[in-house]
């Protein structure tokens, strides 16, 4: 068997297609074509094999007798295709796609153009949440001891990123940024809070123009919310549906929290209605607890809103946690497959459900019809080559500062993965050079296995949460070859049973 | 018996409908089908692309046996474009997934979009910039007014009794600021003669240390006929770019061949750029090269529309079908085709008076030192009139079925205000 990088893939419904990685082109198959694919794969010498044929041809399961003529037809079809750059091999093409170094300038570019960056402006939580990242289930993370983020600290690196932001290496112009605020719980900080959005609003930069952004558990709101509406915040208020559901949302003395946070967010919607409407979200973690479907219904039926659902973050558990987490946890495709009303729900939820982004994906990243931006249209080389797994540039996403001065390039990743310091007495300290080989070492690591595995194009895999990262990666997202049909049957499967969501997602959904 | 079966044409075929007139292009091998006036192929096209079919329709034995429809499935088939599949094979309809041509980051969606900016990540759309240094030269040639205005060449002041305006030096310095964060960016230095820029040597030295490559154009007489040869050379030393050197005829032999010793001795990379007007400036370019001390000079050549030789141009540059089906333009120029102008994207021609421009018969979208180059990307993305200037939204070439086949709009469509330069829509 080849790795070829063309794999025959049959649907429930038993149609056949061609997928090529290369090429990326779905193809519609007639079975003798099929066949070839399946054939050529196996190494037959598809001339002689038809050369060797009787005129009655052959007989394809299913399908039924095929003159010799009829298979010859085909192979003229497919070698087209094979000229045209088919049925190449697949772990050339990867190798030649995937870049393992890292630069020093790959990682000062993407912060002089990084669209967020987020304050862990205290490590304080009203709340004590059982599923909590910062919380027993988890072991990589710094220990929470009641600290507040001092303003100095984050103005240090807010200054240190405006150079950055004045400079030519920052490509945007008046793009937006996000300034992020989150916890803990943020309002328990305010005075950093307040400080921070008057420093922001005075920053002297070229090319930006800034947004805040926070994630509350809810329980400051009466306090502050219109300072949040006069600074018009894009709100995220985590809340996992209705009362029963938000059963692991308790306070510290063990109380519900529920009644105090729906409180908040009704007297948010009566007092601000057209804020609410606009800026305001709402995240759920799906556990044991909840479903979809009520999650889904509470916050349509309460605030006419469709609400994110998050599952617990599966990396960085303790050891001795690890059976209780998975009692705890909940999967969001079974919790919604599970319902009644699926289609409904799926119809509505869209892209804030795994099924939809994980077609979106395909759509978007398997065909050569989509792009990124205009250079990627233009230019063959750029869209070629790109860093293995799905891990991002550092902070071409985000920066992240913790409580503790360290500078992370996402909150979803474990601490000790630090790629710089804050503190009031050195400044900034970042070392884009050792950045980048840390980066790269990783990737050499994964080498391998990436240049193997059929779904390198595709994959979300960020390193920082494979287990045994350090030493010797476990990718628990790694595709062969059956395991990738698999997956590209799955999509095609449902566009099969729901043709309208095509269209749909390449008008509304944006992957960016 | 009325058996079922389902009709599609291949997802790698592009498809162009206007009405009743249908094209199909297969870009494996070149093949144009084309249906004028057809109302049963142009039907059957259309309920294909109907988004609710993605791609693929059933079919009756009875319809397919009608004569119009049986001709043009027969016909996608024999050429590989399409097929048909007993419905008996499957269980369910199969789909196809026809090609969208999107880009996440599309001009009109960021313009739409409050919290985006259609300045998002500008700067690495900036790929190559002209700059005309000055406008002084002493040579007459006949060319001057009007071809740098159909491609990249040298211009002079049309009257050298005026001021002569000059690029100020400060004033670039800073503004390569700007232009040089963008990694891909390259430069064109171009004059008059540059050669008798004052800061020639200075500008070189700078774009070396922020190592900006860039490419020099000197007219060969104007190379030729410096005094000092060294000193015409010194401002490429140690950059990767080019000596580009315009030729335009009649041509001075004597002074082509120093200019060529000149180049060679001195080991510069360069390039001379013929510039034509006739199939007898063709002749004597290749009869130029023929001669055994011009053999392997690296040169291109340029047709010059100078107003009077149309039927050269048409010759040369006008297309047809057969030109397309040879060139076989792969998928992703069709898709380019239709959302940008390659011969335009990215680039921008600054004037010595500091004027900038996306394309040099367009409106100016800034001054240096006045404008920042990110305001004037901006506003050419948004606004512009060259960058995003392509066939299927202009006219005559928008009710054209070629219009994602044919090569961009270009600067002779421009000049000879004429944009379909073909044998295919002459109506326009």
């Amino acid at each position: 068997m080849t790795t070829m990088n063309t794999i025959p893939i049959t649907t429930q419904t038993r149609n056949k297609y061609l997928y090529d990685r290369g090429t990326k082109k779905l193809v519609l198959c007639h079975p003798v074509m099929h066949y070839l694919l399946i054939l050529d794969r196996e190494g037959k010498d598809l001339p002689a094999w038809i050369s060797s044929l009787t005129e009655k041809g052959i007989t394809i399961d299913n399908c039924g007798p095929f003159s010799k003529e009829t298979i010859f037809y085909y192979f003229q079809k497919y070698s087209i295709l094979k000229e045209n750059g088919y049925f190449q091999t697949g772990e050339k093409a990867n190798r030649e796609k995937l870049v393992f170094k890292m630069k020093a300038e790959d990682v000062r570019h993407a912060l002089a153009n990084t669209p967020q960056v987020t304050f862990e402006v205290t490590d304080r939580c009203g709340l004590d949440c059982r599923y909590c990242g910062f919380g027993a289930f988890y072991d990589d993370y710094d220990k929470r001891q009641n600290t507040d983020l001092p303003f100095k600290t984050a103005q240090i690196l807010l200054d240190y990123l405006v150079d950055l932001w004045n400079s030519p290496l920052n490509l945007s112009h008046h793009r937006n940024i996000y300034i992020g605020f989150y916890g803990g719980e943020p309002l328990l900080n305010f005075p950093f809070i307040r400080q921070m959005t008057d420093y922001v609003s005075q920053l002297n930069t070229r090319h930006n123009r800034f947004t805040f952004s926070m994630t509350t558990n809810g329980l400051l709101l009466d306090r502050y919310m219109d300072f949040l509406v006069e600074k018009d915040f894009n709100l995220l208020i985590s809340l996992d549906g209705d009362e029963a559901g938000n059963g692991y949302r308790i306070h510290k003395n063990g109380k519900p929290a529920f009644p105090d946070i729906m409180k908040n967010v009704e007297l948010l919607k009566t007092k601000h209605p057209r804020y609410f409407k606009e800026k305001v979200n709402f995240n759920a973690v799906l556990h044991n607890l909840n479903s979809v479907s009520r999650i889904y219904h509470f916050f349509k039926k309460t605030f006419d809103k469709i609400p994110g659902i998050a599952p617990l973050n599966t990396s960085g558990i303790a050891e001795n946690q690890k059976k209780a987490f998975w009692k705890t946890y909940a999967n969001i495709e079974e919790s919604l497959y599970q319902s009644e009303d699926y289609s409904m729900i799926e119809k509505e939820m869209f892209i804030n459900l795994p099924t939809i982004r994980a077609l979106s994906l395909f759509i978007h990243r398997d065909n050569d019809f989509v792009f990124d931006d205009y250079n990627r249209l233009i230019y063959p080389s750029h869209s070629q080559s790109r860093f293995p797994t799905g891990t991002c540039t550092p902070f071409s996403k985000k920066v992240f500062l913790t409580v503790n001065g360290k500078i992370l390039p996402c909150e979803r990743i474990g601490h000790a993965f630090m790629l710089g310091s804050v503190t009031e007495k050195d400044g900034v300290k970042m070392d884009f050079t050792g950045i980048a080989q840390k980066y790269s070492d990783y990737f050499s690591k994964l080498e391998n296995r990436c240049s193997a595995c059929r779904n390198a194009d595709n994959c979300s895999q960020c390193i920082f949460n494979l287990e045994n990262l350090e030493n010797k990666p476990v990718c628990s997202g790694f595709s062969n070859q059956a395991d990738y049909s698999r997956q590209i049957a799955s999509c095609i499967d449902y566009i099969e049973d729901n043709p309208g969501v095509y269209g749909k997602i390449l008008e509304e959904v944006i992957t960016e | 018996m009325n058996k079922k079966y389902w009709l599609y044409i291949d997802s790698f075929i592009h498809i162009a409908q206007k009405k009743n007139n249908v094209l199909l292009y297969h870009p494996y091998t070149g093949k144009i089908l084309e249906y004028t006036d057809n109302p049963d192929a142009a039907n059957l096209v259309r309920r294909i692309r109907s988004p609710k079919n993605l791609g693929v329709i059933g079919m009756t034995s009875e319809e397919l046996s009608n004569p119009a429809v049986h001709a043009f499935v027969s016909e996608i088939k024999r050429h590989f474009m399409g097929d048909v599949l007993d419905r008996s094979f499957s269980d369910g309809k199969p789909v196809q997934m026809p090609p969208h041509v999107k880009i996440q980051k599309d001009i009109a969606y960021l313009k739409n979009i409050k919290s985006r900016s259609v300045g998002e990540k500008i700067m690495g759309y900036l790929s190559e910039v002209s700059i005309y240094l000055n406008e002084e030269c002493s040579q007459h040639c006949h060319i001057c007014p009007s071809a740098f205005r159909q491609f990249p060449c040298c211009h002079c002041s049309p009257s050298l009794k005026k001021a002569v305006r000059m690029l100020d030096m400060e004033i670039l310095d800073a503004s390569l600021d700007e232009i040089g964060g963008s990694s891909s960016v390259s430069l064109n230095l171009l004059g008059g003669n540059i050669l008798v820029y004052p800061h020639l040597e200075c500008l070189a030295a700078l774009l070396k240390n922020r190592g900006v490559p860039y490419n020099l154009f000197v007219h060969y007489l104007n190379l030729a006929e410096h005094p000092n040869h060294n000193a015409s050379i010194s401002p490429l030393g140690g950059s990767p770019g080019f000596y580009i050197v315009p030729v335009s005829f009649p041509v001075d032999e004597d002074k082509f061949r120093i200019v060529c010793e000149i180049l060679r001795s001195r080991h510069v990379p360069f390039k001379f750029l013929f510039i034509i007007e006739s199939s007898d400036d063709v002749n004597r370019v290749e009869t130029l090269l023929l001669q055994s001390r011009f053999q392997g000079v690296n040169s291109a050549i340029r047709i010059f529309y100078n107003g009077h030789n149309l039927d050269f141009i048409e010759e040369s540059v006008f297309i047809n079908p057969s030109t397309i089906e040879k060139k076989r333009p792969p998928l992703k120029t069709i898709y380019t085709n239709g959302a940008v102008n390659r011969s335009y994207f990215g680039k921008l021609t600054i004037m010595p008076d500091g004027g900038v421009y996306a394309g040099v018969k367009d409106p100016c979208l800034g001054r240096l030192g006045k404008d920042s180059v990110y305001d004037m990307l901006s506003k050419e993305m948004s606004a512009g009139k060259s960058w995003l200037r392509v066939r299927p939204k202009m006219k005559p070439c928008k009710d054209c079925l070629y219009n994602r086949l044919c090569p961009p709009l270009s600067n002779y469509e421009r000049v000879m205000g004429k944009n379909n330069l073909c044998h295919i829509y002459p109506a326009g």
